[in-house]
């Protein structure tokens, strides 16, 4: 699974750090996403398909 | 307190949704029933006016999770509406059939678009909260390549940079003066105006008497005093009624939304309000308020979840709020809706980049940051901590951090 993050989307609502905190995290400064792992395994695939799903911007999307 | 019974939510938005997701993750393994009265598992609105509208999402993207995911964590969706709640055998009475007991009944009922009177059932006026609702505004819009959005609010506006974008002739018919004029400042007024119009929008601001016209059961234009309109199409943007009438019939209090303490219980301890049918009394505004955003449905969800389970504070959260227009992302946070403040812009109009920053009193309570997410994000900070900032510590405060 690869994943990618638009940050010109993003507005830090922080759904993704509480869904897959190991694969997303938001900088200090302005609170926008900031991606720890481009290729989470499979064992965090079910909370990053929730960061997927819960991110009220849809800045985070599949990286086909 | 027996879980038997367990926990009812009635209301399928993002507050009823965050709420069994929030219990279930803070260790709650009672029975959760979730009343959604909508034919889709719970979805997220925001996008209806932006992606979805766009076609960049479909349905089932919208959905905060699929149906093996309830299953999953045992919460068992109904689709079906809340009758009627009896307080006193703590019952709700489905619409269709059957009725469910509670320990904690949770009222995340929502608001519902304000509909213009008179004009039931006329074919191309169109109104925008629901997925069924974006179905059809998008359908039509792309028949019509044309639409009149009567209210410049947020929800007019993104639909109208959106529409434009997709390459369709929009005008938006406004009564005040100026856009998003509830909770913007005149700065951020003027400056989406002007990236709205050069993508092609047109506004007709200050407008009384706006009429919709039609015949034979179809729109066929808008008037209003000094000018009209043909169209075929009609997106009334005119606010929200929260929808109380469940909780009025129950006996509860009820104003401008189901009226709460401030750890958002009713005047029955085991039911709550929350999300945008709630007002509660918020200890930034210093008074009672309802607000319809993302953040207050999921801040007030997690806090009633945690008072189930057993860690009741009071809800404190700070209020923010975002919008997407004309390729600019406009952040707000703490309260921009008083009057008589003053307000200090700071940043660059013609790079559409600015944050306006309001006082009360000489103190800073809320900030508008067009493409600033770091003002934004400082805002939040500030804010929240209850921070005392006077506008005279301001340009200290924006000023780049000194080089280590």
């Amino acid at each position: 699974m690869r994943i990618k993050v638009d940050v010109e989307k993003c507005i830090g609502a922080g759904q993704c750090v509480n869904a897959a905190p190991a694969v997303f995290a938001q900088n200090e400064d302005d609170g926008m996403v900031v991606l720890l792992n481009q290729a989470p395994p499979e064992s965090m695939a079910a909370g990053v398909r929730s960061a997927i799903r819960l991110c009220p911007a849809r800045a985070i999307v599949f990286d086909d | 307190m027996s879980t038997s019974a367990g926990i009812v939510v009635v209301g399928g938005g993002q507050a009823g949704f965050q709420l069994q997701q929030a219990l279930r993750s803070q260790g709650f393994d009672g029975r959760i029933s979730l009343l959604a009265d909508e034919p889709f598992l719970p979805y997220q609105r925001p996008p209806l006016s932006k992606a979805y509208l766009k076609g960049e999402a479909t349905d089932d993207d919208l959905a905060f999770a699929t149906a093996d995911f309830y299953r999953d964590s045992g919460v068992e969706i109904i689709e079906d509406r809340a009758a009627a709640i009896d307080p006193r055998t703590k019952t709700v009475t489905l619409s269709r059939a059957g009725s469910l007991s509670f320990d904690r009944l949770i009222l995340a009922t929502g608001a519902r678009n304000r509909r213009l009177p008179g004009l039931e059932g006329v074919h191309g006026l169109v109104s925008l909260r629901t997925l069924a609702n974006a179905q059809e505004l998008r359908d039509r819009l792309l028949a019509t390549g044309d639409i009149v959005i009567i209210g410049a609010g947020y929800l007019g506006l993104e639909v109208a940079s959106v529409s434009a974008d997709m390459g369709a002739s929009v005008r938006v018919i406004e009564m005040a003066p100026r856009l998003m004029s509830r909770s913007a400042s005149p700065a951020v007024s003027r400056l989406f105006q002007e990236r709205l119009e050069a993508r092609g929008v047109r506004f007709e601001l200050a407008s009384s008497g706006v009429r919709v016209l039609h015949h034979g059961g179809q729109v066929t234009g808008v008037e209003w005093n000094g000018g009209s309109v043909r169209t075929k199409l009609v997106l009334a943007c005119i606010g929200v009624d929260p929808n109380t009438e469940l909780a009025r019939d129950a006996g509860l209090d009820v104003a401008n939304g189901i009226l709460t303490d401030g750890y958002l219980r009713t005047a029955v301890p085991e039911i709550y309000a929350i999300g945008d049918c709630a007002a509660y009394p918020n200890i930034h505004f210093g008074q009672t308020v309802r607000l319809e955003s993302v953040q207050n449905a999921v801040d007030q969800a997690n806090c009633v979840a945690a008072a189930i389970v057993g860690e009741a504070r009071p809800y404190a959260s700070l209020p923010w709020f975002w919008s997407e227009q004309a390729g600019m992302k406009l952040q707000i946070a703490g309260n921009t809706t008083g009057q008589a403040q003053e307000i200090v812009v700071d940043g660059d109009h013609q790079a559409g980049a600015l944050s306006a920053f309001h006082f009360r009193d000489d103190v800073l309570v809320g900030v508008e940051s067009v493409n600033r997410p770091k003002d934004h994000m400082l805002a939040r900070k500030i804010l929240r901590s209850r921070q005392v900032i006077s506008a005279a510590m301001l340009p200290q405060l924006l000023a780049p951090a000194p080089a280590a």
